[in-house]
């Protein structure tokens, strides 16, 4: 039940992001004032606390081995502060309305999050301060935190009671918010472990590719050995008459070498008989300019755009030449390294829902 | 045709041709997905499942060739005390990354211990050279099974 709230986070909340000027993340906060999930509230799309004061908190980055299903959690849980062992994780949707960016590749999320994710952490304590001053009728300023608890004087309440009220006050704005002085952090600075342990060494379904729906089809794609090939002939029949294959067709494809290139899809009912019907086709790819790339051309080319004179400028600063001229030595090197596919042992692979003429995947 | 199998101490059918590798009657026939799809031609040993605790390629394993022999998977290894020692050292160590290769890790290293309880370094690089991390986690591997064996502390 758990990951049914998550999969629909606007019910309850709205959270717009972007770019602001001078590049950083702006947020803004709406929550809805509907009804809450049975025993735990939704404080926002990141954040959910049971009656019971256990924290349910949403990674946005897809995780593929970077450890990011547990750095991103850290950022809020820190500014939140709560224990880390109280925190579950949970993979968020993907949904770019609600979490911005949510993507895995360049290195750059921690960086890119490390000030939003802490201001949601930041918000969600401010709510909760504010709930229990109320509560108490005492100023928000004579309240603290502590692992999950809020303070002022003798006064103390876990989390978990004061959430229904927190979640129906309006939120401050998370620029306005102070954040962790970071040598107060308890979580951030040290090492936790993967989020997915008790997943992979049980065997529990975790991967793109463990994905089931009910009825669901296989398909393989046979793709041409050089980029952007167009498929000239194929004879389909062969592949159609392997047991279980439902369909087998062509996919004319378009040009972009990032997007649905040409190939072959052969449907069937498990991925053994798909698999066994693309090896029965007999496809003759049409010539493609892309079949005269290779790795020594591409290494001839470099070198020789590296002896022409530099074609753009991403930065100057002082006076190069001079400084290298009067330099007393100089070391030159050139550095290269082939163009390779990253090659994960988990095949690509996608699965898509198609019903009521809409798809989810 | 249909064919019994016992997995994980259990007995199962599975209405499937006789070619069809055992990876993809547990995966996609009896809804275990914990034994992974990763190259298909036995090379890179995500696979990796027992077969009368020996490990094997379920990948390029066909279903007819399996008979009685007693199957073995990720989702059943921990009910043997190594491999529940394994699958302990393995958090204790944190040694996944994106953790894609690891149930096949797991269930050559149980393999390699119940054999050899107390493995050399070679025992352990010959044992678990067929199963390829793109992660690298090697080193991390080589230490929980010495965890796992009690020849070292995590």
């Amino acid at each position: 039940m758990d990951g049914e709230i998550l999969r629909d986070p606007t019910r309850r909340f709205v959270l717009q992001t972007g770019a602001a000027a001078g590049g950083g993340l702006m947020l803004s906060f709406t929550m809805a004032a509907e009804g809450q999930a049975a025993g735990a509230t939704q404080v926002n799309a990141y954040v959910r606390i049971g009656a019971d004061s256990k924290l349910t908190i949403a990674s946005k980055v897809p995780e593929v081995g970077q450890g990011i299903k547990t750095s991103l959690p850290m950022l809020i849980a820190e500014e939140l502060d709560v224990e880390w062992s109280a925190v579950t994780v949970e993979q968020a949707i993907a949904d770019t309305k609600v979490y911005g960016r949510q993507v895995a590749g360049g290195s750059m999320a921690t960086t890119l999050e490390y000030d939003g994710l802490r201001r949601v952490g930041a918000t969600v304590r401010a709510l909760l301060i504010q709930a229990a001053a109320a509560r108490w009728n005492v100023p928000v300023d004579s309240c603290s935190t502590d692992r999950g608890v809020v303070i002022a004087g003798n006064r103390r309440a876990a989390y978990g009671e004061l959430v229904e009220d927190a979640a129906k006050l309006t939120p401050p704005d998370p620029k306005t918010l102070t954040l962790k002085d970071p040598k107060a952090f308890r979580i951030i600075g040290q090492s936790h472990k993967s989020q997915n342990l008790d997943a992979i060494t049980t065997g529990k379904p975790l991967y793109g590719i463990d994905t089931r729906v009910p009825g669901m089809l296989f398909a393989t794609f046979a793709k041409a050995p050089v980029f952007g090939a167009k498929v000239a002939s194929v004879d389909l029949a062969p592949a159609k008459a392997v047991k279980g294959v439902k369909d087998a067709f062509v996919i004319e494809g378009g040009t972009n070498l990032n997007g649905l290139l040409p190939g072959v899809a052969v449907v069937a009912t498990s991925w053994w008989a798909a698999r066994k019907g693309r090896e029965a086709l007999e496809i003759k790819w049409a010539e493609h300019p892309t079949s005269a790339q290779s790795s020594a051309a591409f290494a001839a080319k470099a070198a020789e755009l590296a002896k022409a004179p530099p074609q753009r400028v991403d930065r100057a600063d002082g006076d190069v030449d001079a400084a290298l001229t009067s330099a007393a030595k100089t070391v030159s090197a050139a550095y290269s390294y082939p163009f390779i596919a990253h090659a994960p042992l988990e095949p690509q692979n996608c699965t898509a829902v198609v019903k009521d003429g809409k798809v989810e995947i | 045709m249909a064919f019994t199998l016992s997995i994980n101490g259990e007995t199962k059918t599975a209405d499937v041709d006789g070619d069809t590798p055992l990876l993809w009657v547990l995966r996609d026939t009896l809804g275990l997905v914990g034994a992974k799809f990763g190259c298909g031609a036995a090379l890179c040993g995500a696979c990796t499942v027992h077969l009368d605790g020996a490990p094997t390629r379920a990948c390029v394993t066909p279903v007819e060739s399996v008979g009685k022999k007693k199957v073995t998977t990720i989702e059943g290894v921990g009910r043997s005390p190594v491999g529940a020692k394994v699958q302990e050292a393995w958090k204790a160590i944190d040694v996944p990354q994106c953790g894609y290769c690891q149930a096949g890790q797991i269930m050559s290293a149980t393999a390699l211990l119940t054999d050899k309880p107390k493995p050399t370094d070679e025992d352990i690089e010959a044992a678990m050279n067929g199963n390829l991390c793109r992660c690298a986690t090697y080193n991390r591997i080589k230490k929980a099974i010495k965890v796992a064996a009690g020849q070292e502390k995590a």
